[in-house]
């Protein structure tokens, strides 16, 4: 008796559990998730066949909250993470993921900063044991590749260069080092002829907190998503670099603040363009969806602006 | 008479335990208003809440960022702005050393198996798993808030509750090992229980409360359990005389009663009709289903069903009666010192109490096999994630209910000695119709 008890309630729970989960997963698509974590940047990838690439952390551990809403509870690896620059608006959760993930590859440029946190973060990566990759401008990174579709990132910034010189003259500011990349999913890059049918790729910018200055030289080309650069700082935006993205879509990550952040010159330039805005304030978690064509964006909370 | 003696003398071995304690339990007491410059030992885990670790010294707190992360038996030297509240903001801190202790040792080991939990399953699930087995330290600010929200906060800390079920598991094998050793196991485990939840003066007394009561109504008759909570209550206060003002003490003496009291009366209601149904339509022993009853509320399912076949409508029946009853009694407390009560709680707690139990059981498993062995300890995080997911999806759709929370009554002592002489007057009321078993 005692046994088919536990059997059955077993198996109740096991079958609603796994119904939900596996309504809850999309796989077969590339999902790009903007987390709400407050005042900072976080970002979730993952790619159709279920890799994840998380690019920043956010402040404090909410960012574990939403890679666990986000991911299926058995995958207990994140493929990669980014850390864009070293400040705690995109570092601090990363250790949170460090502790609670088995983490396989760290892309970070570095440059250092001279902060509490960020020595515990280089004592994180090193018991880790990940592979850490430094990005260079002109890398292309396949993430994997999938019934003739590639799933790629193309590194825009920082140059080798500027790394070079950043190892013996850290820069003035942290903002300058942070990582630009560019997200592909299209017809493979290997296939000649499928090149030729770029039309119906899909990209997305994320470029962490540069300044606008920097962006504006390292974009190549239109993309249906720009992660808008700093929090919606104006520092971070310019009609030039709209223009030559020339987004459907921005992601502005960015929480309660005293920076006065998102500027209001940068949502009216977005606005007088068209673009649809989607904030983490207002939003909570953004999530888009896509298979290269359509696009799709869910987002927690209704906009009420 | 002879369970009598053990209940005895289990509570004068607590009592000279918390004698122990309550004498190194001196707090320290912290200027205020001024900047302060000292050097402390850690005694207590840091809480991890909302991108800050919370270090309490004496009755002080200190707020500071997440990293680097201080733990138990940490030397620091503190200097900072302290206000009129106890709180220091963001002081420079620097560790000097290190002191070994007892507490720094369970400290650790607590770390260590929260750790392995983290890494187990994700982070909702993992805080109700790693809340049930340790108590929480560290907790998601918009998951609390939901918890807080739903009443069902009580689930993630040691809470009377939990604790019950700890000495009921142990105490339903009494059939197998034997009373006395079921009674030994019970006790080692529940005060294993405290020690591993960092063993503070709460957990202390609510691990006395609740053994003193479970053991009575376990092995005693109807009046007992009453009788030695009441005891154990007053040994407390005799011991300790400022918990009395203490809202833990006061919330887990509450539930405890509530749960001895209105909830056995409840968990009687229906089987009740089923005895009824069962003398006229199959003709059952009557006899049999009023002892089933007596002993429905042992805290452990397993108890009811290796005693008496499976009957999930019991089982459901005595779940919801413990969450009703809990909640009936702590009500006027929580309204008392928060005044706000949630409307929710009740419903929530009904739906999310089966699911505390395979919680802890299986995050026991997932805790021990995870310090032996990480890929077994996985396969039990799996189980016990189902569980988890279940209460975390409840809360969450609970929570995002509009139905407000009632404000009413703080500080106001009329409304909450009205309250319980309403619920007594009921309960006399409902009481006299049915005759006691």
């Amino acid at each position: 008796m005692n046994h088919k008890l536990l059997l059955t309630s077993a198996l109740f729970f096991v079958c609603f559990g796994l119904l939900l989960i596996f309504q809850s997963q999309n796989l077969g698509q590339l999902r790009i998730i903007a987390c709400d974590v407050g005042q900072g940047d976080g970002i979730l990838l993952i790619s159709s066949s279920g890799k994840q690439i998380l690019v920043d952390g956010g402040p404090g551990t909410k960012i574990a909250d939403c890679l666990s809403q986000k991911m299926p509870f058995w995958d207990r690896t994140v493929e990669m993470v980014v850390l864009t620059h070293p400040e705690r608006d995109h570092l601090e959760g990363l250790l949170e993921v460090l502790a609670r993930y088995k983490v396989k590859m760290i892309m970070t440029t570095g440059v250092v900063n001279d902060t509490e946190l960020f020595r515990a973060w280089q004592k994180a990566i090193g018991d880790e044991g990940a592979k850490i990759y430094t990005p260079k401008a002109g890398d292309r990174l396949v993430i994997d590749s999938i019934s003739g579709r590639t799933l790629s990132m193309d590194v825009l910034w920082p140059t080798s260069e500027k790394l070079a010189i950043w190892k013996i003259v850290p820069p003035t500011e942290l903002n300058e080092s942070s990582i630009v990349l560019k997200v592909n999913l299209g017809p493979s890059v290997f296939d000649p002829e499928a090149q030729t049918r770029r039309a119906d790729g899909f990209c997305a910018y994320l470029v962490g907190d540069i300044p606008r200055e920097t962006l504006e030289k390292v974009l190549t080309g239109k993309c249906q998503v720009l992660k808008i650069s700093h929090h919606g700082s104006k520092t971070g935006t310019n009609q030039a670099i709209l223009d030559s993205v020339d987004p459907k879509i921005a992601i502005i990550q960015v929480g309660k603040n005293s920076f006065g952040q998102p500027s209001k010159e940068v949502i009216d330039l977005l606005e007088s363009k068209g673009v649809n805005i989607y904030r983490n304030d207002l939003n909570s978690i953004i999530e888009i969806s896509t298979n290269g064509k359509n696009l799709n964006v869910k987002s927690e909370r209704k906009i009420n602006r | 008479m002879k369970i009598l003696g053990y209940s005895l003398a289990i509570l004068l071995l607590g009592l000279a335990v918390a004698l122990k304690l309550s004498w190194q339990e001196k707090e320290q007491i912290l200027p205020k208003n001024r900047s302060i410059k000292l050097i402390t030992i850690l005694k207590k885990e840091p809480k991890i809440y909302n991108a800050k670790q919370i270090l309490e010294i004496g009755d002080g707190k200190i707020y500071v960022d997440l990293y680097p992360r201080y733990k138990i038996g940490d030397q620091l030297a503190v200097e900072g702005e302290i206000d009129s509240t106890g709180q220091i903001n963001n002081p420079r801190i620097q560790k000097v050393g290190q002191k070994a202790s007892l507490a720094g040792f369970f400290g650790n080991f607590r770390a260590k198996i929260a750790e392995n939990i983290n890494k187990l399953l994700p982070s909702r699930e993992a805080t109700l798993v790693g809340g049930a087995v340790l108590g929480v330290d560290e907790i998601e600010q918009e998951f609390r808030d939901q918890l807080v929200k739903t009443g069902t906060i009580h689930a993630v800390v040691v809470s009377g509750q939990n604790l019950m079920i700890v000495a009921g598991v142990f105490l339903s094998l009494a059939k197998i090992i034997g009373r006395r050793q079921s009674l030994v196991l019970a006790t080692t485990a529940s005060f294993g229980y405290a020690l591993l939840t960092g063993f503070e003066p709460p957990v202390v007394r609510a691990t006395l409360m609740v053994l003193a009561s479970t053991l009575a109504i376990y092995f005693g008759r109807e009046a007992l359990p009453i009788w030695s909570l009441i005891l154990a209550a007053l040994l407390i206060v005799f011991v300790w005389p400022q918990a009395i003002f203490e809202v833990s003490f006061q919330l887990t003496f509450a539930a405890t009663l509530g749960i001895m009291t209105l909830g056995r009366r409840l968990a009687n209601l229906g089987p009740k009709s089923e005895a009824r149904i069962s003398k006229s339509e199959t003709n059952t022993n009557v006899q049999n289903s009023k002892s089933k009853t007596v002993l429905n509320l042992n805290y452990s399912n397993f108890n009811i069903v290796s005693n008496f076949g499976f009957r999930i409508s019991d089982l459901l029946i005595a779940n919801a009666a413990i969450a009703i009853s809990a909640y009936v009694f702590t009500a006027p407390i929580i309204l008392y010192y928060f005044g706000k009560i949630s409307l929710l709680a009740p419903m929530a707690n009904i739906l999310v109490v089966e699911a505390i139990s395979p919680i802890m059981i299986l995050g026991f498993l997932v805790a021990i096999v995870s310090l032996i062995f990480m890929p077994l300890a996985q396969l039990f995080a799996y189980f016990a994630f189902v569980p988890a997911f279940y209460f975390a999806k409840v809360v969450e759709v609970f929570a995002k209910i509009p139905v407000g929370q009632v404000n009413l009554g703080k500080g106001n002592v009329i409304v909450i000695v009205g309250f319980y002489i309403v619920v007594a007057i009921l309960m006399i009321i409902w009481g006299r119709e049915k005759p006691e078993p």
